[in-house]
């Protein structure tokens, strides 16, 4: 066996704990992921984002500040930073707004958890990792 | 006929000259006029709906008139000689307001107004009024002609009309603010917390075998489906984006093909406007469009829905119509299922009336119309 690539660190922002916990929970049982900090506002996300420099930031769209102002203060002042959108808007205009923003991809909330772990990996460039 | 002495420079008589000139037409023309002006002067005397009355150059009253008399409640005897100042208020008198408008109808021809006036007893009145600068044939200004018409009764409809429609804006906003806060609490907390409760329900799962793992399943598949539905009721409860640029067509468009397209259903909108209508009457017409085409998604299993829009007498007729299995409409207007008392009162609301047909097998049909005030009624201000 190889070595084994290092784990993708993420930063969680959501201001709802219930989220951020049961998150929390599920990318502990993911050997490669490695949540390294989690914020509740966009102004923790971007300073957090400037402290940690993780590989993937999964945003919320709707905590304090608004996830695009999040997403974009992350792409200014931690470049290297991935973004994912977590949000329990399915309509067009919002996936735009993230997109323009920054986000790289857009997850509906209620998406299963399967679908959670893998969109985290691919927005990190671990597309087929494991 | 003229007959002229004729004497010599003696001073005798010498015969007579007659000049006879045929005055037949001359008299017919003067008593043609003299009738004319009777019938005239009778028209203006009894008028009662214009007060039309003349003043000298200096704006004193020279004549007056029935109309003058029921409008401002000045007999003749009282007021012919007074200044026409007495029928403003002191503080546009103070102003200098008659005398400048006496001088705008001289320079100009005519000046016309709309304002406050007094009545004899000191109560107002809203008056239109016109005066006429009156020139002779040698261009020297002989007085005015004044026409006053009491407006009170048409401004008060006017402000009542205004106040109905600010009224029915405020209503729609509030309405709308309400549906907001109620999506919004929906969102940040109802369906975050399925999302969580989800999320832990597969977790579990994970950990669990057989029956209990599927008896976990399927809880975290219930619980999905609610997420399902309470973001639809989310996006259905939030305001419709429905401003200058949008406008209702395009909401109603936009709404039509991403929720009534996602069922499957196909869809037309017929669409004849005048203008694009007041924010708040396109936010009225949009909710009840909403929850018809919402009833169709959810009961009507029908193939084909169609919406028209047509302005009709100064309102907004609209018709929403589908191919589905129809409702027994006693049954449910009794339960209200479907939110036809609201779509009723709606439309009622904004001065409308509504309307569903339905019978068994041969589709629904809801229609309603909403009248649109005038863009603008700054037609009265002071």
């Amino acid at each position: 066996m190889n070595g084994r690539p290092r784990p993708l660190r993420l930063l969680l922002c959501d201001d709802d704990p219930m989220i951020s916990e049961a998150l929390l929970d599920v990318f502990a049982a993911e050997p490669d992921l490695d949540v390294v900090a989690v914020g509740q506002t966009a102004e923790e996300a971007v300073s957090l984002a400037c402290a940690h420099e993780p590989d993937v930031a999964v945003l919320d769209m709707r905590m304090p500040g608004g996830g695009a102002l999040a997403a974009a203060g992350i792409r200014r002042r931690s470049p290297r930073t991935r973004i994912l959108a977590f949000s329990a808007y399915g309509d067009p205009s919002a996936r735009e707004e993230m997109r323009s923003a920054g986000a790289i991809a857009y997850l509906l909330k209620g998406a299963s958890i399967d679908e959670v772990v893998e969109t985290v990996r691919s927005v990190g460039g671990r597309g087929r990792a494991r | 006929m003229v007959i002229t002495a004729l004497y010599d420079e003696a001073g005798v008589l010498r015969g007579f000259g007659k000049v006879t000139r045929d005055m037949t037409e001359r008299r017919a023309a003067e008593q043609a006029l003299r009738e004319s002006e009777e019938r005239f002067r009778l028209l203006v005397q009894n008028v009662l709906d214009y007060a039309i009355f003349m003043l000298d150059p200096e704006g004193r009253v020279q004549s007056w008139n029935a109309g003058a008399q029921r409008i401002k409640g000045y007999s003749a005897d009282e007021i012919i000689g007074r200044h026409f100042s007495t029928f403003y208020p002191p503080d546009v008198v103070a102003a200098g307001y008659p005398a400048e408008e006496l001088v705008i109808a001289a320079r100009d021809g005519r000046v016309e107004d709309e304002g406050w006036r007094l009545r004899k007893d000191g109560s107002r009145f809203w008056a239109n009024v016109v005066i006429t600068a009156l020139y002779d044939e040698a261009g020297v200004l002989r007085g005015f002609g004044k026409v006053t018409r009491d407006m009170t009764e048409r401004r008060h409809a006017q402000q009542t009309l205004d106040e109905r429609r600010q009224l029915l804006a405020h209503l729609v906003e509030a309405q709308e603010a309400e549906r907001r806060r109620i999506a919004w609490d929906i969102h940040d907390d109802s369906i975050q917390s399925m999302v969580a409760v989800g999320m832990r329900l597969q977790l579990l799962e994970r950990n669990m075998r057989g029956g209990h793992a599927e008896a976990v399943r399927k809880l975290d598949e219930t619980v999905r489906g609610t997420i399902g539905r309470l973001r639809d009721l989310v996006y259905r409860l939030r305001p419709p984006a429905i401003d200058r640029e949008t406008g209702l067509v395009n909401s109603l468009a936009a709404y039509l093909g991403q929720v009534v397209g996602e069922s499957g259903m196909t869809h037309a909108l017929r669409v004849d406007l005048e203008h694009e209508p007041p924010r708040e009457t396109a936010i009225m017409v949009f909710r009840i469009a909403q929850e018809a085409l919402t009833n169709v998604r959810k009961h009507a299993r029908a193939t084909r829905v169609e919406i028209s829009l047509v302005s009709v007498r100064n309102g907004l007729h609209v018709k929403v119509r589908d191919d589905g299995v129809g409702i027994d409409g006693d049954a449910h207007l009794r339960h209200d299922h479907f939110g036809l008392v609201e779509m009723r009162e709606r439309a009622e609301i904004a001065g409308g009336w509504w309307n569903m047909t339905s019978a068994p097998g041969s589709g629904t049909e809801v229609e309603f119309w909403v009248p649109v005030a005038p863009a603008s009624s700054s037609a009265v201000s002071a």
